[in-house]
Formats: structure tokens, sequence, C-alpha cells
């Protein structure tokens, strides 16, 4: 028995406030599990690229390598040596080009010296 | 500690009828009063990874407490004057003496909030007094003399009797 019961009577809520509430919280795990799904193409797409990046990536870096020393060997094979070119045990004969900026040289090395008899 | 689904709906279902009565004395508007009592709880809902079930009733009143405040005070800001319900009320519901809770409703206006509020939780909630106190955040010992003095007041606002 209240104190103040003639004074403050006891009132019904209104019906329906407990199904408004479910309905409402219903509304809210949708609507996270929508924002969740939203985000799995955009995550999926970054997954994918990386995974992309990573297998292209080693490969990548090799083949530049591979490039690197075959520009260093043939700039070294291209670079005449100091002294200029000299035959050593044979013997240099200059044939005609027909181009200008084009020498052709045969070059015959000496036979071995002969052994024994 | 994480607060279940199921624990919120009987807690809905426990306070639904005396927040509903407490909050009615302070908003005097039914629509205003389901709405808030829906918006404390779907709060708690939202903080439910921080909510400890045993402290849930007392989280449910300091919530839809201050909840109530903030509307009496947005309605003060702008200065808005909700409908007034008392000649809709249904006679069964203590509407049928209109100038009785008009009376009331002005008595409970003069009362100093903090002790309506202890004069409301008192009456309504079903909470002792140590309760009140942690949910109004007050001592203990101030919420039975906070009680009393409301009572007192109010009865004699109404002209009821007043013990000595």
């Amino acid at each position: 028995m209240r104190e103040l019961e003639h004074l403050l009577p006891d009132l019904a809520p209104p019906p329906g406030g407990l199904a408004r509430l479910q309905r409402s919280m219903h509304l809210q795990r949708e609507s996270a599990r929508r924002h969740a799904w939203r985000w799995l193409p955009a995550t999926a797409g970054a997954c994918a690229l990386l995974l992309l990046t990573l297998a292209w990536l080693p490969g990548f870096v090799q083949r530049q390598q591979r490039t690197a020393a075959l520009t260093r060997a043939l700039r070294a094979a291209m670079t005449p040596p100091s002294g200029g070119i000299r035959v050593v045990d044979g013997a240099a004969l200059a044939l005609p080009s027909g181009q200008a900026n084009v020498r052709i040289y045969l070059v015959q090395t000496s036979p071995p010296p002969a052994t024994g008899h | 500690m994480t607060l279940r689904e199921d624990a919120l709906q009987a807690s809905y279902r426990r306070l639904e009828r005396p927040l509903y009565n407490v909050l009615y004395r302070q908003l005097w508007q039914a629509q205003d009063c389901q709405d808030l009592i829906h918006d404390t709880f779907m709060r708690v809902w939202e903080r439910r990874s921080k909510v400890d079930e045993a402290t849930l009733d007392a989280l449910v009143w300091t919530t839809a407490l201050n909840l109530a405040r903030n509307r009496l005070r947005w309605r003060k800001l702008w200065r808005h004057v909700p409908l007034d319900e008392a000649e809709a009320m249904p006679h069964d519901a203590g509407g049928g003496d209109f100038l009785a809770t008009r009376r009331l409703r002005q008595a409970l206006r003069e009362l100093p909030p903090a002790s309506r509020d202890v004069l409301l939780l008192a009456e309504f909630s079903g909470l002792r007094g140590a309760e009140i106190a942690t949910v109004l955040g007050i001592p203990a010992g101030t919420v039975a003399s906070r009680k009393h003095h409301a009572m007192e007041r109010l009865k004699a606002l109404l002209g009821e009797p007043v013990d000595a």
C-alpha cells in the first residue's frame, strides 16, 4: 500500500511499448548487419589487390635485377679496351664493309706451334 | 559483462509501469512518456557491452530521469507547452476529476525537482532508500528527509491533513 495512493493513482502505460522496443532492437541489428555487409566488397577488393601485388612483386623485382645485369654486361661488352683492339697470336685483315661507320675484320689465329719432331 | 537481449526485455516488463507513473508526473504527456521509456531502453541497449545486468534497473532509472530532465529543459528553452492531457485521461486512470488532477500537477511542479524525484521514486519504483540514493547520486540519509519534506509539502499544497 503506497502512502500517496489516493493522490497519485497507479496509471497503466499505453499498450505496445515492448513490441516497439523489440522492433527497434531488430531494426538496429539489421542495420548493423547491413553496415557490415556494405564493407564486404571493398574489403574483398582490397584483399584481392594485396594478394595480386604480393604475387606480382617478386617477379617484377627479379625481372628488374636481370635487366640491370644484362645492361651492365652489354655495356661492358661494348666498351672498347683502353689500349685499343690488339690481335694476339693471329692476324687481322680489314675487309670492305660498304658503310663508313662499320668496320669488318677477318681475324685468324696462328696455328699452335708444332710439338715433337 | 554484456547485456543480454532477454535481460533487457525482462527489465522492460518489470519497469515499464513504474517508469511510466514516475515520468507521467513529470512530463504529463502519455506519448512523451512512452517515447522516453523507449529511448531509455534503446540507449542502454546501445551501451550493452558495458552494462552489468546486476545494476541494470538502477541504470535504467538513472537514464530515464536524465532524459526526462533534458526533455523538461528543452520544453522550457523552446517555450514548448505540451497538450494538456488531463481532460483526455481516462476516468479509471485518475483523470475523472479534472480539477484535482490540475491541482496535483501544480503542486508537484512547486516541489523542488530533487525532492519530487525522491517522492515519485519512493512511491512507484519499489526501490529501497539506498537504491534511490544510488539512482539519484545522493547520500542515503538524504532520501528519507527529502521524501518526508516533499510529502508534507505536497499534502499542504493540496490541503490534505499533514502529519504532526
